[in-house]
């Protein structure tokens, strides 16, 4: 067994040229396995992050019926006594923060500017939102609003829309909770910019007791969000919260993870698939690649081959010989190509990939620049695929020149 | 036995006077009891949102003409001052937090005052129905009542159709299904108390329901009405708003 090792080896330098186009193939679709594998984590960890923030929290406590309407902004059902909620909720060992959150449509008149379209309002209870909206981070001028102030915060592309400055004044009127019309003037404070621009271009923030008064929905809200230790273990929580508040002022609350909340993590996981897909053709085109160049090889040895059978070589030895010979340029094809897409993966996650206006009209939480997430494990992941796939596709030459018949291969001479 | 022939002479009085009448006369009827060229009304409107969720505001309600109204609203807190003005198809909504002022118009013009089942149009406005239906009479009426199909003659008018029932006595719809183009009854509208002002049946109070939306109804009762009012010349002008 050893000296078929040897032999596979001393094989791989007797065609260098072929050898390492063989191991470029291998190379290329492990360093693009490497590098699609932590794009698609940066993709995951940016939409994640931003539909957890601005969207699902970990979990999600609403109203029964909410959610199937949430596309249009529904005020009721709303959980009442919210404030109350959110301080028992808090008390549970297993959340971190619990926050009151409106989402509504709103009309931004300024003096010069009015809006046909609506704009998306959410209403924040500001203390709470430091792990979850974050808003200290998305600050880009001026400051965040004050709790109970009659002040906003715009998305920064919606305040360069609507040409206003810090300290101007626009009143927003909307829809209440009793679908009566009522208005409020509010003063600009700050600005915020989430790298999303759909999100940067039509959102507003306002301090919640502000939009208890601006929709008639005195200490109610329509949802609110949880945040635990791990997002990865939001599960826990429905049980916990539905044990410990089965319902609350005679409402049943719905307690839903982000994991079981629609279009985005759905979507994902569809992507996911896609990917694997991708995945699976590149590695097929290094396989055919590896196929043809080892069954050339083969063929071309086909005297050698039928000498070692006419010495007594079994089928078997020249499968593992072939085989193996495959196995051994995809490891050095898998080292050199998982080189190549770590470095490529570290180098554009550190500067990022700019993707400019692109997304400026795709209603995705992704922002202008992604970061693909590199971890070693892709790694390890693509250079043992690339070896797999190098002797999967190793096996058919190997079992061709099995075949060879020893005395006519031998006659040929 | 005198009894009984007055009783038969007038059963027979009603059934001749309404035998003989057209449709047209009804709603001209009814147009003559509803119309008011101008008026003031001091109104109380219930709305229940919901179950327990129930809120009531005071206004009081300017006429001139079929689609010239202003509304103050007096309570409650939250709403106090605010106002409505209506013009033709226009409609402004001055709020007197930050003096601001709203033009609404077209499809909004349908969507609840304050949240009420009463639309903006339901309160503002007042046409004939003589000019904006033709009508015919349905079968089965009770008795002191008749039955009666509108359907709209004009386009924008803001029901299409309306089954009225029509109270004989006081010639005012007592019942009326608010009906849209597809057939589907919109609202339900129940007029249960009734006033004589200068010899005009006056609706004091109805029950309206939007049959759109779950467990609500409104109840607007008027307390007190001046008719005949002549209104300041820049009364219904939009640089009243805020002024009173």
């Amino acid at each position: 067994m050893f000296s078929l090792w040897q032999i596979a080896t001393r094989n791989i330098g007797r065609n260098r040229r072929r050898t390492l186009l063989t191991a470029s193939a291998v190379a290329f679709a492990v360093a693009i396995l490497v590098f699609i594998m932590s794009y698609f984590r940066g993709i995951t960890a940016d939409v994640f992050d931003t539909v957890v923030q601005l969207q699902t929290g970990h979990c999600r406590i609403t109203a029964p019926g909410l959610l199937e309407r949430e596309i249009l902004h529904p005020l009721t059902p709303s959980i009442p006594n919210v404030t109350m909620l959110c301080d028992s909720l808090e008390t549970l060992p297993e959340i971190v923060v619990a926050t009151p959150r409106i989402n509504f449509w709103g009309f931004i008149e300024t003096g010069d500017i009015s809006r046909v379209e609506p704009n998306s309002g959410i209403a924040v209870d500001f203390t709470r939102e430091d792990a979850i909206l974050r808003p200290k981070e998305m600050l880009i001028q001026g400051r965040i609003p004050e709790p109970d102030s009659l002040e906003i915060f715009l998305g920064e592309r919606l305040r360069q829309e609507l040409k206003v400055n810090i300290g101007d004044t626009l009143w927003i009127w909307t829809s209440t909770s009793r679908r009566g019309l009522y208005a409020l003037d509010l003063v600009v404070s700050g600005t915020f910019r989430t790298g999303i621009n759909p999100v940067d271009e039509r959102t507003f923030i306002i301090p919640m007791e502000t939009a208890w008064e601006l929709l008639d929905m005195d200490g109610s809200a329509t949802e609110v969000l949880l945040m635990t230790d791990d997002l990865w273990n939001a599960e826990i929580l429905r049980p916990i919260v539905q044990t410990r508040f089965s319902t609350w002022h005679n409402i049943t609350l719905t307690v839903t993870p982000w994991t079981d909340q629609g279009g985005i993590v759905q979507a994902l996981r569809q992507v996911s698939s896609f990917i694997i897909i991708i995945i699976v053709i590149f590695m097929i085109i290094a396989a055919s690649t590896i196929t043809n160049t080892m069954l050339m090889a083969v063929l071309e040895r086909n005297k050698e081959i039928g000498m070692m059978k006419a010495l007594g070589v079994h089928n078997r030895s020249i499968v593992f010989l072939v085989v193996a010979e495959a196995i051994i340029i995809g490891l050095l094809g898998g080292a050199a190509g998982g080189v190549l897409g770590t470095g490529v993966s570290m180098w554009t996650e550190a500067v990022g990939i700019q993707l400019g206006d692109a997304m400026a009209d795709i209603d995705m939480p992704i922002g202008e620049a992604l970061f693909p997430d590199f971890r070693w494990s892709y790694l390890a992941i693509g250079w043992i695929l690339g070896i797999f796939f190098s002797g999967l596709a190793a096996l058919y030459p190997a079992w061709k020149a099995s075949r060879f018949p020893a005395a006519v291969t031998m006659r040929a001479t | 036995m005198k009894l009984l022939t007055l009783l038969i002479s007038g059963v027979l009085a009603i059934a001749s006077m309404t035998a003989a009448i057209t449709p047209q006369e009804v709603l001209d009827r009814i147009d003559q009891q509803l119309y008011l060229p101008s008026a003031k009304y001091q109104a109380s409107m219930e709305i229940v949102y919901g179950p327990g969720d129930v809120r009531v505001s005071d206004m009081v309600i300017y006429t001139q003409g079929t689609d010239t109204a202003r509304i103050i609203v007096k309570s409650p807190a939250r709403d106090k001052d605010t106002e409505f003005l209506r013009r033709g198809k226009s409609l402004w909504i001055y709020f007197p937090r930050n003096q601001r002022t709203l033009l609404i118009q077209g499809h909004r013009l349908r969507e609840g005052m304050m949240g009420s089942d009463f639309s903006y149009e339901d309160m503002t406005e007042s046409s004939t129905l003589l000019d904006d239906y033709s009508a015919e009479f349905l079968p089965d009426p009770a008795k002191g009542e008749l039955k009666m199909l509108l359907t709209a003659k004009i386009p924008d008018v803001t029901y299409y159709q309306r089954r009225v029932t029509v109270d004989t006595l006081h010639w005012i719809p007592k019942q009326v299904d608010l009906i849209s183009k597809s057939g589907k009854v919109l609202k339900e509208s129940i007029l249960d108390q009734v006033k004589k002002i200068n010899g005009q049946w006056i609706p004091m109070r109805t029950v309206m329901r939007d049959l759109l939306k779950q467990n609500t109804r409104t109840t607007m009762t008027i307390t007190s009405i001046d008719v005949g009012i002549k209104h300041p010349d820049d009364f219904f002008a939009r640089r009243s708003l805020g002024t009173k």
